[in-house]
């Protein structure tokens, strides 16, 4: 068993293969699919003060190798997060991190206090990809500056390890990236979902009922790559690589670029074990190779 | 408990209709209106996300699915040769419920693939089948579902049996003193909320099997929510199998 180890902040996670936010449920569903424990962690679905009902109409839609989402955040609300579903996964031996957004600085700064009371929740992932509701509704993830200030806003308030991720959707992600280092990240995630849109020729209607939303999948790796990749080499936090992942050779994909952990999205609706079949893999490769982890993290040649 | 294989198909039959068979081994035995996802187990990501097949027919370890070409990603499945390798999650979702009296299955078009293993597992003392196609050319299986309990055969055109609706020749039974004990249904939504209509009227107890776009059939993804008239659900988790309310507007 080679060391698969990696620090983020103040976590160990037991290695670096994560499950990403809203695509790993909150977690009991994927009990006859896999053993959690193997896992280095899993990222719960974002959570926000209150419940939210989520978006009307189709809600999927597949698309080349990949697929567009607007469940529009649908979650249980904070109260019932650490009431009623903490409980349940609380014994898993593998890090918690909880996804949370809101639509306000207030609102983030009091949810992230509330979260930070749980001793068993690891770590929080802040999602910047909603709108302010003050500032007209443009994205927080857009504005390095409102990223600055809410992620140092948040970080008073906890002492868990605090992991900004990032939304793809803006012109420099190392702008935002550096941004959130700024305020007091212990590391940034990235990519969330790219926005994007599909149309039924037959209806001509816009096929998901919000029209827009999250583009996901193998389609996006390599974009996201490239912006593990441009952001590695310019922040001193670590750097959580998202999109695509669903292969061994994805895995070490995003290490060899720089990063530090990996979060598998999407594949889990095509397997819902596979994210423990590449924590397996990725200790094969290194022990075969007789290489360690850190050793490949970052080793691409430019 | 559910698992999530590759396996190489056993069997492919192509059926009328457009529709096809494919038989693959899989454990455990399923329950009656559950179901599978489905997708190809050769690594390809194009298509990428599974899809929702119910269960047609389930003996000594081949599971066996009844599925009807709509679009690309059941194009490509039903391409796929003998041997291929095909991935399969389940069994997954609730089930039917029986009844030791009489049972009426009630299906339209595809939705009649889940009610063959129905009737088959079913121990009601009086099983019958309603099924509703377009035409006589669009039908399908027509032998193998008789083989498993009497069926009433309705049509659009009447060129298969009586020219009418499912939810109409269950009111002309139940007027003719057939009355079901219970009433188990899977077709287009418009059909089974007439078949409700029908049994809320006679006070018979009715269950429905209900689709939705699925992105993963485990409730993970939450992307198969609907808001019928008594509730929102989950289809993938709470269902697919639903109590006739659901399409009761709410109080
Ligand atoms: C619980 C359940 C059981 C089902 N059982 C059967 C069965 O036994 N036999 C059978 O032939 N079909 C069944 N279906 C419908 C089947 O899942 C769809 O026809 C199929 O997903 C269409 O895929 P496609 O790529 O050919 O079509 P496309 O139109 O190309 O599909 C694109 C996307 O839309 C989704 N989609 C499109 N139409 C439907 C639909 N009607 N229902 C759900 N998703 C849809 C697909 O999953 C896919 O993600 C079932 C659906 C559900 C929810
Ligand atoms: C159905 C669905 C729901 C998602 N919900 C959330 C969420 O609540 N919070 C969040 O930060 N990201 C969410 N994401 C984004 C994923 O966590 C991930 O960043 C993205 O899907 C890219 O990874 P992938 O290509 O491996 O899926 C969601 C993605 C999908 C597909
Ligand atoms: S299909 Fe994913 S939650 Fe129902």
């Amino acid at each position: 068993m080679t060391d698969l180890r990696v620090h983020i902040g103040v976590t160990t996670l037991k290695n670096p293969i994560l499950t990403a936010s809203g695509t790993f449920g909150y977690g009991p569903e994927f009990e006859p699919y896999l053993n959690l424990h193997a896992l280095g962690g899993f990222c719960t679905k974002g959570i926000s003060l209150e419940p939210r009902a989520g978006n009307p109409g189709v809600r999927i839609v597949e698309t080349p190798s990949g697929m567009l989402n607007s469940i529009g955040l649908e979650n249980c609300g904070s109260r019932v997060f650490l009431d009623e579903m903490l409980p349940k996964i609380a014994a898993y031996d593998t890090a918690i991190i909880v996804n949370f957004y809101a639509h306000s600085e207030e609102d983030f700064v009091k949810l992230a206090a509330t979260l930070s009371e749980s001793d068993r929740i690891d770590a929080l992932e802040m999602n910047l990809s909603c709108p302010n509701v003050k500032q007209g509704g443009s994205v927080f993830g857009a504005d390095p500056r409102l990223i600055e200030s809410l992620t140092a806003a948040v970080r008073k308030v906890t002492k868990k390890t605090l992991i900004v991720k990032l939304s793809p959707n803006v012109t420099d992600i190392t702008v935002t990236a550096r941004a959130a280092e700024a305020g007091g990240a212990d590391a940034v995630s990235l990519i969330n979902t790219l926005i994007g849109a599909a149309v039924d020729r037959r209806t001509r209607r816009f096929t998901l009922g919000n029209k827009i939303g999250g583009l996901s999948g193998p389609a996006i790796k390599p974009v996201a790559l490239r912006m593990v990749w441009q952001t590695a080499r310019v922040v001193k936090i670590p750097v959580i690589g998202i999109g695509g992942i669903a292969t061994l050779g994805d895995v070490i994909d995003f290490l060899l670029v720089g990063a530090r952990a990996v979060q598998v999205g999407s594949a889990n609706f095509v397997n819902p074990g596979v994210a423990q079949d590449l924590v397996e893999g990725l200790d094969r490769y290194l022990a075969e190779r007789g290489e360690t982890l850190d050793a490949l993290i970052g080793s691409v040649q430019e | 408990m559910q698992r999530s294989i590759v396996t190489a198909i056993a069997d492919m039959m192509p059926v009328a209709g457009d529709c096809f068979l494919m038989a693959v081994p899989f454990e455990p035995e399923p329950l009656p209106g559950q179901f599978v996802m489905l997708s190809f187990g050769d690594g390809r990501t194009d298509p990428f996300l599974p899809r929702p097949i119910s269960i047609f027919d389930w003996e000594g370890g081949m599971l066996t699915l009844l599925i009807r070409v709509v679009g690309r990603g059941t194009l490509l499945l039903g391409r796929q040769a003998a041997g291929a390798a095909v991935r399969v999650t389940g069994p997954l979702g609730n089930s039917f419920p029986d009844d030791a009296g009489r049972v009426c299955f009630i299906g339209g078009g595809i939705g009649v693939a889940p009610l063959f293993y129905a009737a088959k597992r079913s121990k009601a003392k009086d099983r019958s089948f309603i099924l509703g196609f377009r035409s006589a050319d669009e039908s399908y299986l027509t032998g193998e579902f008789s083989e498993v309990a009497p069926v009433r055969f309705v049509s659009d055109d009447g060129s298969l049996g009586e020219k009418m609706f499912p939810h109409e020749k269950l009111d002309a039974l139940v007027a003719a003193g057939e009355r079901p004990d219970l009433v188990v249904t899977c077709g287009p939504e418009k059909m089974m909320a007439a078949v409700h209509g029908v049994a809320k009227k006679h006070g018979l107890r009715d269950v429905h099997s209900l689709e939705s776009r699925m992105g993963c059939g485990i409730g993970a993804c939450l992307g198969c929510r609907v808001n019928m008239p008594g509730a929102s659900v989950l289809v993938c988790k709470e269902g697919a199998v639903f109590d006739g309310s659901i399409f009761e507007e709410k109080q």
